[in-house]
């Protein structure tokens, strides 16, 4: 069934828009649930609120990229998750290493918590992401996006491991820098 | 800020973004095959190269005058050194050395060719083409090959 038609289907409050999405994009969430989870049971969870979230959403909500709408309800609702279970200390699997990684960006003395806010710092890492070069961006977005691992970024664009960890050390390195002349990070 | 915060701020990145990095894996390998045959074609153009380098040194002294009927041996790296017979002496060939010939000096032209060293007059072992003319030149004779007198010296 396409988008439009199970999109359809949750304007009309037919219930056989969350059967028609777990049909279409049950693997698909997943994937970036278990990515972040690591865990069967959490992410099959994480993947019921998905679609719950989505009927509560649509309407109004008609989202032009239904796949990437999921995308980023399964990402959030996996993270809070994530943070939920690992309040303490770091989890295991891929999320651990994407935070590792991520963590060189934020290093140094957090003077700004008192003035982050969230809406400017997702202004500025879609930016930074907009001005990469296509390949440096794609490749940025599946390790911090999506949290796929090298292996399977290094698969799904064809090039070797290494090159993937020297592009998004090299990426991050910029992302740093950004984030310090923008104030996020001192 | 906490690295959590930054993950999250990855989280409203742009539709158009995230559909180009879901798209980017096959547009990249189309490139990648480009590169590598770019990478493999470069290869192969420089063994083409080498191997026309090689050619060319190995045939240093292999030339053909006539296509398919023709061969020169002119050096020591043959069998044999290129040499002439003439007046029941042998003559060696001396490739770097030319000479200016009158050409009533002209004492005849070559009639036979040998894979060995020259046993009759006239007899060359480094061209099928015959009809070559030869000359007495001081210090020996010369042979008109390729549009140049060449100095032959007694052997």
């Amino acid at each position: 069934m396409t988008d439009e038609k199970i999109i359809q289907l949750f304007f009309n409050r037919n219930e056989m828009a969350i059967k028609e999405t777990q049909q279409k994009y049950g693997a698909y969430c997943f994937h970036i649930a278990n990515r972040i989870l690591d865990n069967r049971e959490d992410s099959e969870e994480c993947l019921n609120d998905t679609w719950m979230q989505a009927w509560n959403s649509i309407p109004p909500t008609q989202p032009a990229h239904y796949n990437l709408f999921l995308a980023k309800i399964v990402r959030n609702i996996s993270f809070n998750k994530y943070k939920e279970k690992h309040s303490q200390k770091r989890g295991r699997g891929e999320i651990a290493l994407v935070l590792d990684e991520l963590a060189e960006c934020t290093a140094g003395q957090s003077d700004t918590e008192a003035v982050f806010m969230a809406g400017q710092l997702q202004q500025t890492i879609n930016t930074f992401v907009r001005n990469l070069p296509e390949r440096e961006g794609n490749i940025f977005i599946r390790r911090y996006f999506y949290a796929d691992s090298i292996r399977d970024i290094s698969k799904h664009y064809s090039i070797s491991e290494n090159n993937v960890r020297v592009m998004l050390n090299r990426t991050r390195n910029k992302l740093k820098i950004v984030l310090k002349e923008e104030g996020f990070v001192s | 800020m906490k690295t959590e915060d930054l993950f999250e701020g990855f989280a409203t990145l742009d539709d158009e973004l995230l559909n180009r990095s879901e798209q980017g894996g096959h547009t990249m390998k189309k490139q990648k095959n480009l590169s590598t045959f770019i990478k493999y074609g470069s290869i192969a153009a420089c063994l083409l190269v080498a191997l026309g380098i090689g050619a060319l040194l190995l045939n240093k002294n292999i030339k053909n005058t006539e296509p398919g009927n023709s061969t020169v041996v002119e050096s020591p790296g043959a069998d044999y050194p290129a040499t002439i017979m003439v007046d029941n002496q042998i003559y060696a060939l001396q490739i770097t050395t030319t000479v200016e010939v009158d050409e009533s000096n002209i004492l005849g032209y070559t009639t036979s060719y040998t894979d060995g060293y020259p046993t009759q007059n006239g007899e060359t072992n480094f061209n099928r083409t015959l009809n070559m003319p030869y000359a007495s030149v001081e210090g020996g004779i010369a042979v008109y090959y390729e549009n140049q007198w060449y100095l032959c010296v007694p052997k």
